[in-house]
């Protein structure tokens, strides 16, 4: 009976080693069959005439921010949102009645601004309808004059952001109050001043907490219950900025971002030591900016780095998910983007273009606008620095 | 008396199972691996000594004409492991099935024949290090894995013609096939560089032929001897390259395999005790300068000396639960250090049993194996070996 015991333990113990578990320690060379590995760098420069940039992208509803701002660096901006109609009746138990006005509030986030101009004041107008984003920068300067004033905002030197919350009741309500002619739509204009030049980013609804925000809180007329009171609440449908028209960026610079937006392509040509067989470890696309990058004080924009799935040109589809990034702050010159991912996909026996798309993922809505040096520039052109592992030797003992 | 000493003598065996492991190894990294025994379960808890005699080891091909009848073998072996070397100590474990055989007489001839699968080299390691890289000027840690997984097999097809009841003679010829699974991963502890793994497989192919003799000059003494040259192995690598690009599979060379001479002796001392003695050559040697050409260290020749004793509890009834004792020693071909070479040492403890009429049975084997090269690589193991075998009636009978 003994022995059935000892066999039965030995063969449990046999089925416990099923787990494996073969790590051991080593070094080299004793413990490096194929030799130890091998990692080479090398500094790849585009195809000369190969890098551009291309304007026009980014609808104004993609927008994360809308831009305003007094001069000097920033230009001369305004920002621009229009509500959703707010209708002229309300729905009590299943009847639609005519209300009065209680009171109005509006609520515009401010994202960002310049900390460093004192006096800061946000002016909010209000504005026609009818304007649109093909207005000029002077047709809406010319609207905003004390008679659409709704109120100015003086905000303190330390608030860099946060949500401006302005109410209106009683005799201020002649401000926002609706003619016929509106069609109960709230359109506002937003201008800024300082004792300097200064700027500020407001929020869109793509900005999340930073929305802009019309309510208006009616009392339902003939109703005595609960039911009368009632509040409206209309988020922003159309927003843009309208800015002093821009030269285009200069033809030997790649530019990246703006109003009207830019993005710029790289093509690189990879060798073929690199494109068959070498495993990349990393690679470090630098960037040189022709001048320091212009923006709001510690404001930040992300570089986003993508490859494309075919080259078309300025059109070309970018292999979603596949994109790297970078935070680029104010007063900077150079960047540097890690795309080792990116020279993955120009690898193997189906690899895409090997072109790098750069755009800035806050497009349209952030004053940052890096304009970085070319193939054409004298110096300072961009560079691809590669890692590299070439073929382990796995035939080796 | 003999009952409570094997059973102490297995179960102190098992205790010492915390850290041990037979046929993966250390000493497999730098060569084609670790050499298999290509032994039974019945073989192995006697130390290896009476393959030569045993039909279910693949030594020597004479040894089918001792099959009384159709049997089947299935051998799992599991085995824990404590390896140390200069990077420090792990302890390991893994399963393996060293040993699978069919054969049998073919009724009413003098022949039998059968088929097996051994292991003749087992080449499964993961061996970890670290270092540090300087790839970009700037110091980086770093952590290697290189894993094997896989070996050389030897599918032996082999027949014996019983000559007369002292006498046989065998020929076998043997397929030598299998793989190589190997990873290679680097992680940097600067994540900016990703981590890569690079991926291949080796296969193996050749052909052996061996020829043995196994004769009984009295009904005491059993002589026997084996002869077997197995030409060279090729080697294809096809690699699967890094997830980007797959290779072609290339031949990367071959290996000259050695001639291995085996001979024993098996001695009935009286009809309850057996004793079994063998030693084995191999002129490891000839595959000294492939292997060298491949940038490992170099390849020795082997000799090892096995002994075992068999002790029959019932004369009677020989197969249930006798007691088998066993010593073996060898040295190993594959240098891990161009100096000394590496050598084996073990004990071993087995037993078995036959039932429903001899159809089934079960042998186990335990052993403790001692592996040094210098003192600066060493690997202590234990490995449990199990057969069952098979062998169902009115088949070659």
């Amino acid at each position: 009976m003994k022995w059935h015991v000892v066999a039965v333990v030995a063969t449990a113990v046999v089925a416990a080693a099923c787990t494996e578990h073969l790590t051991t320690p080593g070094t080299c060379p004793a413990f490096c069959p194929g030799g130890q590995s091998v990692f080479r760098d090398t500094i790849i420069s585009p195809v000369a005439n190969g890098d551009s940039s291309f304007t026009g992208y980014v609808e104004s509803s993609s927008l994360t921010s809308v831009l305003t701002s007094s001069g000097g660096v920033y230009g001369q901006n305004r920002a621009v949102i229009r509500f959703l109609p707010r209708t002229d009746s309300v729905l009590v138990s299943d009847t639609s009645r005519a209300f009065t006005v209680d009171s109005v509030t509006i609520e515009v986030g401010i994202q960002d601004r310049d900390t460093t101009s004192d006096n800061f004041v946000l002016e909010i107008y209000r504005l026609p309808k009818t304007l649109d984003s093909t207005a000029s920068l002077a047709t809406v300067d010319a609207l905003m004059t004390p008679d659409n004033l709704i109120t100015e905002v003086p905000e303190g030197v330390s608030a860099r952001n946060g949500i401006v919350h302005i109410v209106l009741s009683g005799d201020s309500l002649s401000r926002v109050a609706f003619a016929p002619a509106d069609s109960t739509i709230l359109q506002i204009g937003l201008r800024v001043r300082a004792d300097s030049a200064t700027a500020a980013r407001i929020g869109t609804p793509a900005s999340g907490t930073f929305a802009p925000l019309f309510t208006t809180y009616v009392e339902a007329i003939g109703v005595d219950d609960t039911l009368q009171q009632q509040a409206l609440g209309r988020i922003s449908d159309q927003f843009f900025t309208v800015s002093t028209p821009a030269p285009p960026p200069p033809a030997d610079l790649l530019a990246v971002g703006g109003i009207p937006v830019s993005r710029s392509f790289i093509r690189f040509a990879l060798p073929e030591y690199l494109r068959d067989s070498a495993t990349i470890i990393r690679a470090t696309l630098q960037l040189h900016a022709d001048a320091p990058v212009i923006g709001i004080p510690a404001d930040t924009a992300q570089l986003v780095a993508g490859t494309e799935l075919t080259d078309f040109g300025s059109k070309s589809p970018v292999i979603i998910g596949l994109t790297v990034q970078t935070p680029l702050l104010p007063g900077s010159q150079d960047a540097s983007l890690e795309v080792a991912p990116l020279v993955q996909a120009w690898q193997g026996k189906t690899p895409t273009p090997s072109v790098i798309r750069l755009s800035l993922a806050q497009e349209g809505g952030t004053f940052i606008f890096p304009l970085f040096r070319s193939t054409r520039s004298a110096s300072g052109a961009p560079t691809l620095r590669i890692t590299y592992r070439p073929p382990f030797a796995f035939g080796g003992f | 008396m003999l009952r409570r000493i094997a059973a102490l003598a297995l179960a102190g065996l098992a205790g010492l199972t915390v850290q041990a492991s037979a046929q993966a190894s250390e000493f497999g990294i730098r060569g084609l691996g670790v050499p298999g025994r290509e032994a039974s379960a019945y073989s192995l808890g006697l130390g290896g000594a009476p393959s030569l005699f045993d039909g279910q080891s693949s030594v020597n091909p004479a040894a089918l004409g001792t099959l009384s009848t159709a049997t089947a073998l299935f051998t799992s072996s599991g085995d824990w492991r404590s390896s140390t070397n200069p990077a420090g100590t792990l302890s390991t474990r893994d399963t393996r099935f060293p040993q699978m055989l069919i054969g049998g007489p073919i009724a009413h001839r003098r022949f039998a024949i059968g088929v097996s699968y051994s292991l003749y080299t087992d080449r499964d390691f993961t061996v970890v290090s670290d270092g540090i890289e300087s790839p970009r000027g700037v110091p980086v840690a770093v952590h290697d894995t290189l894993s094997s997984r896989g070996g050389i097999d030897d599918l032996r097809i082999g027949g014996a013609w019983i000559a007369s009841p002292r006498l046989a003679i065998g020929a076998a010829l043997h397929f030598l096939t299998g793989s190589n699974r190997l990873t290679s991963r680097r992680f940097w502890e600067d994540t900016t560089y990703l981590s890569p793994a690079e991926t291949a497989e080796l296969s193996y192919s050749g052909a052996g032929v061996s020829v043995g003799v196994l004769w009984n000059p009295t009904h005491r003494i059993e002589l026997a001897a084996s002869f077997r040259h197995d030409g060279s192995v090729g080697i294809d690598r096809d690699s699967t390259g890094n997830g980007q690009v797959a290779f072609p599979t290339s031949a990367i060379g071959t290996v000259q395999l050695p001639t291995t001479i085996t001979a024993g002796v098996r001695a009935v001392l009286t009809p309850r005790v057996a004793l079994s003695l063998s030693g084995i050559s191999r002129n490891w040697s000839v595959a000294d300068s492939s292997i060298m050409a491949q940038g490992a260290p170099g390849a020795r020749n082997t000799i090892g000396i096995n002994g075992g004793l068999e002790l029959i509890r019932n004369a009677h009834l020989p197969l249930k639960y006798p007691i088998r004792l066993g010593a073996h020693y060898t040295t190993l071909p594959f240098l891990l250090i161009t100096d000394p070479q590496p050598r084996e040492y073990g004990i071993s403890v087995g037993t078995g049993r036959r039932f429903a009429a001899d159809r089934g049975g079960f042998d186990i084997a335990v052993e403790r194996i001692w592996r040094s090269e210098g003192s600066s690589y060493t690997e202590g193991a234990t490995v449990i070996t199990i057969g069952i075998s098979v062998r169902p009636p009115g088949i070659g009978q």
